[in-house]
């Protein structure tokens, strides 16, 4: 059956209830018909007499208006028959706006961004035939100036036993070559090391950047590289902290820095429970000049409690940075600053509103 | 004047159509149930193609969604699988090319989209005329990106620096190496989505070859890398020192679905598969395509789990499971690993591939391309 051909009492009948249950749900604009536009999934109600026809465009229009008053989020909520996406989509956002922008929950250690980023990267190449592999890594991704890059490599072999071998290596950067390594097995266990001093004054490497250790070994007829970053972050932690439950209810963590040159710089930290459960992270980039300051590192009340998990709290990681390409990352610190026993009640269970965001 | 009469028009005899397609399903579904349903806007798909398009040029910024390096592959056309009948779409372009070599944080790349993606969520449009009519999206649609190869790899940077707090927040980089604002948080307001198609966010070893002097193979290499070792293919090894996840903050702006391809290229190119790590899409290693946490040339099988193996031979449960809970960067969340290789993901030249079930994949869709996939999903 066609709509057209719908009896004429029942379709006002569909109309009337339509128009009761938009207004029931939410709070209907006032109807402006020109701006008519229908959207394809939508149910219609539809008649060919014309005295019916105005009524049904009123409806359709304050229909379109009512929905238009939604952002898109609030309109696919409000779909009855929604996709995987879109059931994933809405968690996603109401997963995301539950806490400020800065902050994110993490539930693991191992989610931890800032345990991501200073993570070992160990990398394994195959040869053509994928009869070996190479592996090789290097005790750090960040160094200072006066640090000794440790690089370590093995072959092994499709039964994952590793192999006695030879490796021939070159450290290259955008700035030219910086000479070799030797890579030796100092205890009979085929992992081969390497010790570069970055204050050897023959190799140039002293201006900040990324610079790669290529490692070859001919035999096998294989090569990859491990890459560092030299760092002169020019900002490092005095360990003076300071900590306040705010107005708002989130917890407020100070943190002193010593600035040695203006800049721009990151500072991202972590907050765990004293036993060891991850609570989130939190992030800040300032402009800062010479001198010490305070940094604000605030964690949303509302991630606190739903990490259940009462204080007292530990500032478990702090990773500073200077904001140039690439960025300069300090080493890893590890304050272990703790908090005073907080109860997971005095924080606020506020959501972050977000709302205008998708507006 | 008269050009808006006209585009009024067209735009009224493209929701009539719908109109009309809305009769037909309504007259099956008078019931309350459907009247309960939530008007809804236009889909907007806004276009970020990857490395190696001239995409200053917008006509070749189109043209990389619908060319293909193989024969097997021609006169397909993304487009042609993505969009329903009232979906509208947007070219976002940037110079890609080796010649330009533009890592991914430039103003000329980074930049350059932010600007284009907040110039078409206002209604102005691509600056391209459609081929296929009336689908210029407007400020009132629903907003979603598609991105491709290092397009991915953009979005990953750009979407990073979105949020307050983020190391690069609103900043890309000129060729003088000063820092220029831009517009990241305004691109990215209102985007409901990132699709990642092979998307390069952990880069690919083809990067590491070319750049460590490895890539033999010239022919391959001239296709889809430059010979030269240049930024733009600097910054695409796999390498943490030179991923976007390194130089992002805590949030991204926008969720992103990651889609991945696991299918050699057809005929002699195929071999680059046997260039690169674990499973691949015969450019960019499985694990970069789907934002794994951890090295992005993990040996990652189709099923997105890395194993033991004896032989080459996978045995025990994983040692890795590229799950949601175990990416790189935030909010980026598996939809699908799908046997594409790297050319048909852009140009929809595999009209129904098979696929391998993973977890916390996304299923609508399942047996359409990549892009059907998303016009499943999204509707």
């Amino acid at each position: 059956m066609k709509l057209k051909y719908l009896p004429f009492p029942f379709a006002m009948i569909l109309i009337t209830w339509f128009v009761i249950s938009q207004e029931s749900e939410v709070a209907i604009p006032e109807a402006t018909p020109q701006v008519l536009k229908v959207a394809p999934a939508e149910p219609l109600v539809w008649d060919n007499q014309e005295d019916n026809l105005d009524k049904v465009t009123l409806v359709k229009a304050v229909q379109r208006n009512s929905d238009e008053t939604l952002n898109p989020i609030e309109r696919i909520r409000k779909m009855s028959n929604k996709t995987e996406l879109q059931v994933a989509l809405l968690d996603d956002h109401d997963n995301f706006t539950r806490y400020p922008p800065e902050n994110r929950r993490i539930t693991s250690a191992a989610q931890d961004p800032i345990t991501q980023r200073y993570a070992i990267d160990e990398r394994t190449t195959l040869n053509e035939d994928q009869s070996v592999g190479l592996t090789v890594w290097s005790d750090k991704k960040f160094y200072l100036e006066d640090d000794t890059v440790i690089v370590h490599a093995f072959i092994q072999d499709a039964e994952g036993k590793k192999i006695t071998t030879e490796f021939q290596t070159e450290i290259i950067s955008d700035l030219g070559k910086h000479g070799a390594l030797k890579l030796i097995d100092d205890n009979n266990d085929q992992i081969y090391t390497a010790q570069l001093k970055l204050s050897d004054s023959s190799r140039n490497i002293d201006k900040p950047g990324i610079y790669k250790v290529l490692i070859q070994n001919k035999e096998h007829e294989i090569l990859d590289g491990i890459t560092f970053t030299l760092s002169k972050p020019d900002i490092a932690l005095t360990y003076n902290f300071r900590e306040k439950i705010t107005a708002s209810g989130d917890l407020l963590i100070e943190a002193e820095v010593d600035v040695s040159q203006n800049n721009r710089f990151y500072i991202q930290a972590s907050l765990y429970s004293s036993t060891h459960v991850p609570v989130g992270v939190t992030q800040s980039t300032q402009e800062l000049t010479s001198g010490k300051h305070w940094i604000p590192l605030q964690f949303a009340g509302l991630m606190i409690q739903d990490a259940q998990e009462n204080g007292p709290y530990v500032l478990q990681q702090v990773s500073l940075a200077k904001v140039t390409m690439p960025m300069q990352r300090a080493p890893l610190v590890n304050p272990g600053f703790q908090t005073d026993a907080y109860r997971l009640d005095e924080f606020s269970n506020n959501t972050y509103n977000e709302q205008d965001k998708l507006n | 004047m008269k050009k808006q009469l006209g585009s009024y028009l067209t735009e009224l005899a493209k929701k009539s159509a719908a109109i009309t397609s809305s009769l037909v399903l309504g007259s099956t579904l008078v019931a309350g149930a459907t009247l309960s349903a939530s008007a809804q806007a236009d889909n907007c798909y806004i276009m970020v193609h990857g490395h190696g398009t001239k995409g200053t040029d917008k006509t070749e910024a189109r043209d990389s969604w619908r060319t293909s390096h193989f024969s097997q592959y021609q006169g397909s056309d993304f487009m042609s699988h993505l969009l329903g009948p009232t979906d509208n779409y947007a070219i976002v372009g940037y110079d890609s090319t080796d010649e330009a070599g533009f890592p991914y944080w430039r103003d000329e790349t980074a930049g350059e989209i932010a600007r284009q993606m907040v110039s078409i969520k206002q209604g102005n449009g691509d600056g391209l005329t459609h081929d296929e009519a009336n689908t210029q999206c407007s400020a009132n649609d629903d907003f979603w990106v598609v991105s491709h190869s290092q397009g991915a790899q953009q979005m990953v940077f750009m979407a990073g620096n979105a949020t307050s707090g983020s190391p690069y927040y609103n900043t890309a980089f000129t060729a003088s190496g000063s820092a220029k604002t831009v517009p990241y948080s305004q691109a990215f307001e209102g985007i409901l989505g990132i699709f990642a198609l092979g998307g390069a966010m952990g880069g690919t070893e083809g990067a590491d070859r070319v750049c460590n002097g490895s890539w033999t193979d010239d022919v391959i290499n001239l296709l889809f890398l430059g010979r030269d070792c240049n930024p733009s293919v600097e910054w695409l090894q796999t390498n943490d020192s030179y991923l976007a996840r390194n130089l992002i903050g805590s949030n991204l702006a926008a969720p992103l679905y990651a889609m991945g391809g696991y299918k050699s290229f057809p005929g002699f190119e195929g071999i680059t598969a046997g260039f690169l790590t674990g499973e691949d899409d015969g450019y960019i290693n499985l694990a970069s395509q789907m934002g794994c946490a951890g090295s992005p040339k993990r040996n990652l099988w189709d099923d997105l789990n890395e194993y033991k193996t004896f032989f080459g031979i996978a045995y025990g449960s994983p040692k890795f499971r590229c799950n949601n809970s175990n990416k790189g960067t935030p909010r980026t969340y598996n939809m699908a690993s799908v046997y594409t290789d790297h050319d048909a993901e852009r140009n929809g030249g595999i009209n129904s591939p098979s696929y391998v079930n993973v977890e916390n994949g996304i299923s609508c869709g399942n047996g359409r391309n990549m892009a059907g996939r998303i016009a499943s999903c999204t509707q």
